[in-house]
């Protein structure tokens, strides 16, 4: 049914609006260790379509949804423990510090936190794992969830947007660390700059009016080629 | 006028269909109170010191309410006249003062009294002048001198409601704050009415392990109204048995209880932090990790303030048995089971500010439960043993549910 496949959705709708679908019979196919960027222009339904994998909306249909061979419901806790998710904006425990955050999230989800400090290191933030969350900046903010997120190493990492408000340095090590996941497993993002996601995709996808109208492997993963594909 | 308009339809939405919402909301309630003939014999002062003062204190949320900043940001970034933005953003917040809150307040007062028309005119000048002092007011917040200004501005607007109790010289007053107000306000620049979040000393926390309650604990004392309600219970709760006390022949014990767990706004964290509710539903395992100990904070926090009430009962009273103390146990753990399962399966969402959060019907459910069983048990004592037994029982039914979701 699922051919190997870690994740397979078959005509996915998801709607906020009866009647006005922002998804409409997408079908996605995710395999095990890879990485898979998502890109779509602005309103294409990208973070709709990541808060319905999560869990968080509750107006959809999908006519199949499997997990690692089994039928798939996006609140279960069985998928729940195996992916993490890093949204575009989070604010969420504003009163836990980075390391009261993480230890609480390791603890949900069973496991001990690996790396993390090699992570702490890599991202720069050394001087806010005792801050509050509340007080850090947009960017800093997006670095606890992210070394969150990696040090987790969940079998599905989904990011939204995982670059916006990083300065560079953390970027090119986010590259890295998104580029060197596929030994832990696998990684659905979607960003809106095509270089980072040409820089460490497997796979790319193109989300347009609701579906997934494209699909680029290999060596057709080029920003000049998408791009001029997009322009289409 | 584009500055009004901007900052209305934030507040009401696109097409003011909150506006017009409210409106008929306060219709209803007039018409349905009115129609059931329900009569209040009230002394007109108390409607024009409802009107005054509930205005006020809503209106200063409001100009106080931390979402402001992210709303205005994108006005003030743009060039604008500074009187224009003043009275856009008194006008614009007052409206929303009158129409979502106090027509409310003043719908229920016109139901169940008879009021001539110009008593319904004083009582809405009442309800402006209160806005546009408290704007005026908000305007000198950060000055030294502030207090005895406020003193005297609300001793003059408060007095003759009290004492003089003469329409006319009322109606003057009002008048005479309203002009004093909006000279003021000619002359305030419109930045003190935005506060954005300013850059602080980075305080370091590194002895903490991610235990939700030490979170829910520095949530509560971070936020000046929570702790402010807490304290207001707690001298509730201090002088409750004295008043309660009056009562002969009757268990008004357990009253006090249901009274105590009006700490409503540590009921609703879920609601009030959309980002934090997001989190709870994405992470696995948190019915069991996060609403255990959300139900265990409120209960502690309630607890406490029941505990107040006890000592008191004990000191003024005839003491306290250990029926009592069941029955404060009973109550409490109750209502932090009820406000738990509330917050988890119908968050009050889609709010324009934390002002729409704190007035909510939802949270005076929980309360409103919590007196019936109040009633319950001051009319059959022999239901405590029954209370206790259904609660024993869903804490064992939710313990197991918990586990699995």
């Amino acid at each position: 049914m699922n051919n190997g496949k870690m994740l397979v959705l078959n005509d996915l709708n998801v709607w906020y609006t009866p009647g006005k679908p922002v998804l409409e019979k997408l079908s996605m196919e995710l395999g095990t260790n890879e990485v898979i960027g998502l890109i779509g222009l602005n309103g294409a339904g990208k973070t709709t379509f990541i808060k319905t994998l999560s869990g968080l909306l509750n107006t959809f249909h999908v006519k199949a949804a499997w997990w690692q061979g089994k039928p798939l419901l996006f609140r279960d806790r069985e998928f729940k423990e195996e992916r993490y998710v890093v949204f575009a904006e989070d604010h969420s425990f504003q009163f836990f510090t980075f390391r009261e955050y993480a230890s609480y999230v390791a603890a949900s989800y069973g496991r001990k936190l690996s790396d993390i400090d090699e992570l702490i290191y890599g991202f720069h933030f050394e001087e806010y794992t005792d801050v509050l969350l509340k007080e850090l900046s947009t960017g800093n903010l997006k670095k606890a969830y992210l070394i969150t997120a990696f040090a987790l190493k969940p079998k599905l990492l989904i990011l939204d947007e995982p670059v916006n408000g990083l300065d560079f340095q953390s970027t090119e090590y986010l590259y890295q660390q998104i580029s060197s996941y596929r030994q832990y497993g696998t990684i659905l993002f979607s960003s809106h700059i095509l270089e980072s996601i040409c820089l460490t995709s497997d796979r790319v996808a193109v989300l347009e009016q609701g579906q997934i109208k494209r699909c680029f492997a290999g060596q057709e993963i080029k920003a000049e080629k998408i791009r001029e594909v997009l322009k289409e | 006028m584009i500055i009004f308009q901007n900052l209305s339809k934030q507040l009401f939405g696109a097409k003011y269909e909150r506006a017009v919402k409210s409106l008929i909301a306060c219709i209803i309630l007039f018409l349905a109170i009115h129609t059931a003939g329900i009569e209040i014999a009230i002394a007109p002062s108390i409607l024009l010191l409802t009107a005054t003062a509930f205005s006020m204190g809503i209106m200063w949320q409001t100009l106080n309410s931390s979402e402001n900043a992210d709303r205005m940001t994108g006005l003030f970034m743009l060039p604008f006249r500074n009187r224009e933005m003043t009275f856009s953003l008194v006008l614009a917040f007052t409206s929303y003062t009158l129409i979502t809150k106090t027509f409310f307040v003043l719908a229920l007062f016109f139901a169940v009294h008879e009021w001539s028309v110009l008593q319904i005119a004083v009582s809405l000048l009442c309800a402006c002048n209160s806005c546009f002092s408290a704007a005026a007011w908000y305007t000198m917040k950060k000055r030294k001198k502030f207090l005895p200004v406020y003193l005297l501005w609300g001793g003059a607007i408060f007095a003759p409601i009290f004492l003089v109790r003469e329409t006319m010289i009322i109606c003057f007053i009002a008048f005479t704050s309203m002009l004093i107000s909006f000279l003021r306000l000619l002359k305030v620049d419109a930045y003190v009415f935005y506060h954005p979040v300013s850059a602080k000393l980075l305080i370091k926390h590194t002895k903490g392990t991610g235990s939700i309650f030490l979170y829910l604990l520095r949530y509560l004392i971070t936020n000046k109204n929570y702790l402010l309600n807490t304290a207001g219970l707690c001298v509730i709760a201090g002088a409750m048995p004295f008043i309660l006390g009056q009562f002969e022949g009757v268990n008004v014990m357990p009253l006090g209880f249901a009274v105590l767990c009006l700490n409503t706004p540590i009921c609703i964290l879920l609601s009030c932090d959309p980002g934090l509710e997001q989190a709870v539903r994405t992470l696995p395992g948190q019915a069991k990790r996060f609403c255990t100990n959300y139900c265990f904070f409120i209960f502690s926090i309630n607890m406490a303030v029941n505990s107040v009430y006890l000592i008191s009962w004990q000191i003024g009273k005839s003491g306290v048995n250990s029926t009592e103390i069941i029955i404060a146990l009973i109550i409490t753990l109750q209502s932090a089971i009820l406000s738990v399962l509330l917050e988890w399966f119908c968050p009050v969402r889609n709010w324009k500010i934390e002002n729409d959060l704190w007035h909510h019907p939802r949270k005076y459910i929980v309360p409103l439960i919590m007196f019936l069983i109040a009633g319950l048990i001051g009319m059959w004592s022999i239901s405590i043993w029954v209370l206790l037994c259904i609660v024993i029982a869903e804490c064992f039914s939710l313990s197991l549910i918990v586990r699995r979701i």
